[in-house]
């Protein structure tokens, strides 16, 4: 793959409440952002696509938004994207190869293919498909924690590997959606490897973190441990239901409660004191004063029952804190709630941070994307341009997108630069 | 003793639409439905009738302006077997409907049978629905014959009793069996039951036509309001009278309700008492009086009268009486007696009231804190297919929901 060359990728992350497009060029491993665009998203429920029509009309529209920003001349065909909810799951595998031809020889990537392809044989049900095979470490001759065996000698190759499935049909409507808005789908990556990506340093990575993406309909968990992914869960809980508490208590439309909610939403009592706000009926035509105090009982109950469904998945998983002792990063549109960083701190421990994309993966617009919500998108194309290689699923498709677009869009850049 | 509020509501000449107070009386299983069924038989006025059952066969018979089948899942259209679990999962299963259909009403009036499946477990459930609406709610409940009654029923019936009170801002207590004084041995079940069902449409019409008496309005829903929202117990009397000294007799009869007991007005704090009919000179005199002598209760009192002009010689008085202590309706009252063998309600609605008070911060949030958890692991073990997801954490779990600002 010749990522040397400047080329241009379109990310797409459908969410739940908004997709959001990103056109980046990559140059080496930068990403340098050009064009952003979003559109509010009403075809999907929980992470997963509900109405096909409607979410490819916001991707159509949010692409064309981005395209928009980027300059005329960029022309959008295929494009990269998110799949998420609670449908994706996975699991541990574990794979061994020989190497009998010789017997001392140095390990191809033939040999890590087969591996892994050992690794990935493992009865599948008909309705689930694998995104990715991620390996944990190589196992060579005995000697374990590798992660590149390539180059080195040995005679038995052993891999450890995590495999995330999804629903088949959950699947395809990621890409009947891309296809009905008119673009042609290259590659799919589940949404808390997008926000992996793009927020954690390496050395978080290495020494074990975890991160939690609260979006508008799931909150997605995904540990990193010695530098790979050792485990995600998504709990279909997230900000969509934070406004949905607060809409009894405030007597108004959903939009506004959901205003409301952004702009005074709190955890913590005394961290509004005595102030009063007002909040406007159905109509907007008059308001109502209320203790801006009062607004945290009602989000704050939901916020112990999500975090209390955190602390047990993580417990049913054998996961305790030594697998995360960097700490916990904190990312998505729910990352924003008044109070959550201290919530977390007091209720979890440990060091807590709230996570935008890293700004040393990104050049160009980086003030526009450096929000949690824009975590996902950025963390794709990331993923896409520097570990494209660790996603083993793609060993055997040919993988010829980058220079596939490249070509027509280098013609278009030529003419600008 | 502290000097009384007086304020005397003058009687007004224009016609008042008082169309924009919306009442939804919602009938809860068999006896809720039967009673809902009656009320369009005998035309009941200004508000909209609600017929919510598991029963998809009884709910066939009625005749209602909306009707509601609850827990098609769970219930399968059969009943619920006088099991309210069945019934409180029932209506779960369907709050969103519930809530549509109640949305838009200012007052929700809740009834049911208690001591049978469907209005003890969902009755409880529908009034926590309006409450999260913000919905003024009363609820008006029968309660079974002493003949009826076992273990079970009369568990039944308490705790149906204790939770709906928790729940509503106003409770009136039919009792079937204070009925059964006015029949022969021979009186047939189903006429007895029809019998109470009047009582009870008759003191539920004086609280409607109290709002929403279309004619001369001095009484109106902001007073009805403040009265139900008032802390402690609340009692309704309906009287009638007629020939020499009807207002006088009909306020004493409404007082003397053999359903409720006699209230001790010493207690009250808000007293909202309306009068209906041809009034006469010498009614509105006796009315006077009868003011001047609640001039020694420590309660605001508001007394209305309405105009009415096709009730002949007759008075109707309504009254609305609310900050009682639980024993200030003790005496002849079919609450505390008729459970007595088992446990009296009034007891088991004071603990609930006394405890209060007496838990601390820390129990209180370590009890919440406990419930979260436990709600969060039925989630999570049954993959969080659970419906009930959506609906608000503080608004599902119990001790939440009792931990909550008053907004407004
Ligand atoms: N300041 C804020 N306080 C609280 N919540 C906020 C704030 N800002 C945004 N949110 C919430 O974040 C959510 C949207 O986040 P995000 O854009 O990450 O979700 P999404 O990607 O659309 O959904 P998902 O990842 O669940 O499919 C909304 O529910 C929104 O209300
Ligand atoms: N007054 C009166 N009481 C009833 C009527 N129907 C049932 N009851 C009483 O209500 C109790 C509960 O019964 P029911 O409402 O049929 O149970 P549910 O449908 O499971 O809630 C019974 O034990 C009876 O005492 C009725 O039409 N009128
Ligand atoms: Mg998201
Ligand atoms: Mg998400």
């Amino acid at each position: 793959m010749s990522n040397q060359d400047e080329t241009i990728v379109a990310a797409v992350d459908i969410g739940t409440t908004k997709v959001v497009t990103v056109i980046a060029e990559i140059r080496g491993k930068q990403i340098n952002v050009i064009g952003v665009g979003e559109e509010e998203n009403n075809g999907s429920q929980q992470g997963t696509i509900s109405n096909i029509s409607e979410a490819a009309r916001a991707v159509k529209a949010s692409v064309e938004k981005a395209q928009k920003i980027a300059g005329k001349d960029i022309e959008v065909n295929n494009v990269i994207a998110s799949v998420g909810g609670k449908h994706l799951t996975g699991i541990k595998s574990h794979g061994v190869t020989t190497l009998t031809l010789s017997r001392e020889k140095e390990i191809t990537q033939a040999d890590k293919d087969r591996a892994i392809e050992s690794a990935k044989s493992m009865p599948l049900p008909a309705d689930r498909e694998i995104l990715h095979v991620i390996p944990t470490q190589y196992i060579i001759d005995g000697q374990d924690e590798i992660m590149d065996p390539l180059g080195m000698s040995g005679v038995r190759i052993e891999t450890d590997v995590y495999i995330v499935t999804g629903a088949t049909t959950l699947v395809e409507n990621v890409r009947k959606t891309i296809k009905m808005a008119g673009y042609e789908m290259d590659d799919i990556y589940i949404q808390p490897i997008g926000s992996g990506n793009a927020t954690l340093y390496e050395d978080e990575k290495e020494l074990g973190v975890l991160l939690i993406d609260i979006g508008g309909g799931t909150t997605d968990i995904a540990l990193y441990h010695k530098n790979a992914l050792k485990f995600i869960k998504i709990i279909p809980v997230g900000g969509k239901y934070i406004t949905g508490d607060l809409v009894p208590a405030l007597q108004t439309s959903k939009s506004i409660t959901e205003e409301i909610k952004k702009q005074y939403g709190l955890l913590y009592e005394e961290d509004a004191g005595e102030e009063i706000i007002e909040v406007p009926d159905r109509t907007r035509t008059s308001t109502r004063p209320m203790f801006r105090k009062d607004l945290a009982p009602y989000i704050k109950y939901r916020i112990y029952e999500l975090f209390d469904m955190v602390k047990k998945e993580l417990k049913n998983e054998g996961i305790d804190k030594s697998l995360y002792g960097a700490g916990i990063v904190l990312t998505g549109g729910g990352a924003k709630l008044n109070g959550l960083l201290r919530f977390v701190q007091e209720n979890m421990g440990g060091s807590v941070r709230i996570g935008v994309p890293l700004q040393e993966k990104v050049t160009g617009r980086y003030e526009v994307i450096d929000k949690p919500q824009y975590s996902t998108v950025v963390g794709i194309i990331d993923y896409f341009v520097r570990e494209h290689g660790k996603n083993e699923r793609l060993i055997s498709s040919s993988g010829g997108f980058l220079t596939k677009t490249s070509d027509k869009i280098k013609k278009f850049l030529s003419e600008f630069f | 003793m502290g000097k009384m509020k007086f304020e005397l509501v003058e009687e007004q000449n224009t016609i008042i639409d008082s169309s924009d107070t919306l009442i939804k009386v919602v009938g809860i299983g068999g006896c809720g439905c039967n009673v809902i069924n009656d009320m369009c038989q005998m035309t009941m006025r200004d508000v909209e009738l609600i017929a919510i059952n598991t029963d998809s066969q009884s709910l066939n018979k009625i005749d209602s302006h909306e009707k509601i089948q609850i827990g098609k899942k769970v219930a399968k259209g059969r009943g619920t077997g006088n099991t309210p679990e069945k019934a409180q999962k029932s209506a779960e299963e369907d709050r969103n409907i519930i809530e549509n259909k109640l949305r838009g009403a200012d007052m929700v009036v809740l009834v049911a049978g208690l001591g049978g499946g469907t209005g003890s477990g969902a009755g409880p459930v529908i009034a926590d629905i309006a409450r999260g609406m913000d919905i003024l709610t009363a609820a008006f409940v029968i309660t079974p014959f002493n003949v009826e009654l076992n273990e079970e029923k009369s568990r039944i019936v308490r705790e149906s009793y204790a939770s709906l009170k928790d729940k509503v801002d106003m409770i009136v207590d039919i009792p079937n069996e204070k009925i059964l004084e006015l029949f022969t041995e021979d009186t047939g079940m189903d006429e007895a039951y029809k019998a109470v069902n009047i009582v009870l449409i008759d003191i539920m019409r004086g609280l409607v036509k109290m709002i929403s008496k279309t004619g001369i309005q001095n009484i109106d829903f902001a007073d009805v309001k403040r009265a139900m929202k008032g802390k402690g117990n609340s009692f309704m009397g309906v009287g009638k009278a007629s020939g020499a000294n009807r207002a006088k007799t009909a306020f004493e009869n409404a007082i003397k309700n053999r359903f409720m007991g006699n209230p001790n007005l010493n207690d009250a704090n808000f007293i909202v008492i309306n009068f209906f009919g041809n009034m006469s000179v010498g009614d509105i005199k006796a009315i006077e009086e009868l003011k001047l002598k609640y001039t020694g209760a420590g309660a605001m009192v508001k007394f209305g009268h309405t105009n009415v002009a096709d009730m002949g010689d007759e008075i109707e008085v309504t009254m609305l009486i609310s900050g009682l202590h639980d024993d200030a309706l003790s005496g002849q009252g079919g609450t505390s007696e008729a459970y007595n063998q088992f446990t009296p309600l009034a007891a088991a609605s004071k603990k609930d009231e006394s405890s209060k008070p007496e838990e601390s911060k820390e129990t209180v949030d370590k009890e919440i804190q406990s419930a979260i958890e436990k709600s969060a692991t039925d989630f999570m073990e049954g993959n969080y297919e659970n419906e009930g997801l959506a609906i608000p954490t503080w608004q599902r779990i119990d001790i939440c929901r009792r931990h909550l600002p008053k907004l407004n």
